[in-house]
């Protein structure tokens, strides 16, 4: 029967051995608190106890005032970067504020002041994030290889109804550009 | 393992990289593509944090070469380690460009997402330029691989989520509400709509998925089931790209370490 993996892994080489094991501990370490710091990644995803909504929301993109469906594109990184900077703005903009500066304020409102100036650096300005529907619509323009005049985003809040169909409830304009 | 076998790991799995690179080329998912994204997204990420502190993620948003020579940096490297079996150099700088790449991806889309790991792990055994070490990084990336299901199916579990009739019906309508909406007729609409009508259907489902998450636990005790292990991922992202719309298919390339090496 063979030897376990870091039985013969000491064995073999010391310094291995202490790397493996101090990044296993850390691994574990992180996913004990809850928190991942790469490459300690933590795989909860899914694990949290969800019931349905009474609403869901999604975005519907129109592109030179032609809807965009990008919902059928599922295997692309590009859907990825488009649903979730959406989201991403779309939360900023339901704030006011960078979502992980907001995060501080809130949660560990005694560390925020000592914490700005860092966060301050690491997060976009106000100035940038007003940036982002041009930067969508040249991102779109880029992947869709065609021109665009006009790129107009809302957000929708849709409800299941009779036999798992989807009705929108309500729509409201995110950005337009 | 043996040269041989190591051989054909290495550029199997540098093979596999550079398709799936590919892949993100033609889906416009590179730096170069992304540029001047004005979203940056560290979280509470310390790692993100010492990237964004230093300037990377914003200094390669802002310039269209630095960006474009990481996403060339990553092809040419992953295309060398292929090529050059024995110099653990091209290896190295894969793996430390595509951390960049993984980093910034991350922060521009505004989501720290987990597809890309396998990518990023993939590399780190062949950095090593003894045989035996690279057996032994392989062997580790082995149990990583295990412990990626075996520690998603102990979250469920601690809480409670596995046992929750509602949990697998409130993911799948959260998820595939945009598909139903804009495509209501599609048969990828059609079949989540017949799921969401049949909970008990869905739950059953949901847990055969926890199972087989926990069924990967058996490679923590032995080796002798890794035919199981390897087959048992593609099966779980399969139903996920059906009921939640998320397909994690560049995490199977860590499939290649349920391999056995014997069998090369």
């Amino acid at each position: 029967m063979e030897k376990p993996y870091f039985y013969r892994l000491y064995q073999y080489n010391t310094k291995l051995f202490f790397i493996i094991v101090g990044f296993s501990g850390m691994t574990l370490f992180f996913n004990l608190t809850g928190d991942q710091v790469m490459p300690f990644f933590v795989w909860a995803m899914f694990s949290e106890i969800e019931s349905p909504k009474k609403n869901y929301k999604t975005y519907q993109l129109t592109i030179n005032r032609k809807p965009y469906d990008y919902s059928a594109r599922r295997l692309q990184p590009s859907i990825e970067i488009i649903r979730e900077s959406l989201q991403h703005y779309d939360i900023t903009t339901d704030l006011g504020e960078d979502p992980t500066r907001h995060f501080f304020q809130h949660k560990l409102p005694s560390y925020y002041d000592n914490l700005s100036p860092i966060l301050n650096r690491i997060t976009p300005s106000s100035e940038q994030i007003i940036t982002y529907p041009s930067w969508l619509k040249r991102y779109l323009s880029y992947k869709l290889q065609h021109p665009i005049n006009t790129l107009e985003v809302k957000t929708l809040e849709l409800k299941y109804v009779d036999k798992a169909r989807v009705k929108l409830i309500h729509s409201k304009p995110l950005l337009y550009d | 393992m043996t040269e041989r076998s190591k051989e054909w790991l290495q550029r199997w799995a540098f093979f596999l990289v550079l398709i799936a690179f590919l892949h993100r080329y033609f889906s416009c998912a590179l730096l170069h593509q992304i540029q001047s994204s004005p979203i940056l997204f560290p979280y509470v990420d310390l790692t993100y944090w010492l990237a964004h502190y230093l300037q990377i993620p914003q200094l390669i948003a802002r310039c269209f070469w630095l960006a474009s020579s990481i996403d060339i940096g990553i092809f040419i490297s992953a295309f060398l380690s292929l090529i050059f079996i024995n110099k653990n150099i091209f290896p190295i700088l894969y793996t430390l460009l595509f951390s960049i790449y993984f980093i910034c991806f991350n922060s521009y889309t505004g989501h720290h997402t987990h597809f890309m790991i396998g990518l990023l792990m993939i590399g780190i055994p062949f950095c090593f330029y003894k045989l035996q070490s690279i057996r032994f990084m392989w062997e580790g990336l082995r149990y990583f691989t295990i412990w990626i299901y075996a520690s998603a199916f102990m979250w469920k579990i601690a809480r409670g989520a596995w046992l929750n009739f509602d949990h697998a019906n409130a993911v799948v309508q959260s998820n595939l509400v945009t598909s139903i909406y804009f495509q209501p007729e599609s048969w990828y609409a059609t079949l989540g709509r017949f799921f969401i009508n049949h909970p008990n259907l869905l739950f059953a489902l949901y847990v055969i998925a926890v199972g087989i998450e926990g069924l990967m636990i058996l490679g923590f005790f032995t080796k002798k089931y890794d035919k199981l292990l390897f087959i048992l991922p593609i099966l779980l992202h399969t139903g996920t790209l059906f009921f939640i719309d998320v397909f994690f298919y560049e995490l199977l390339i860590l499939n290649l370490t349920f391999i056995k090496m014997k069998s090369i």
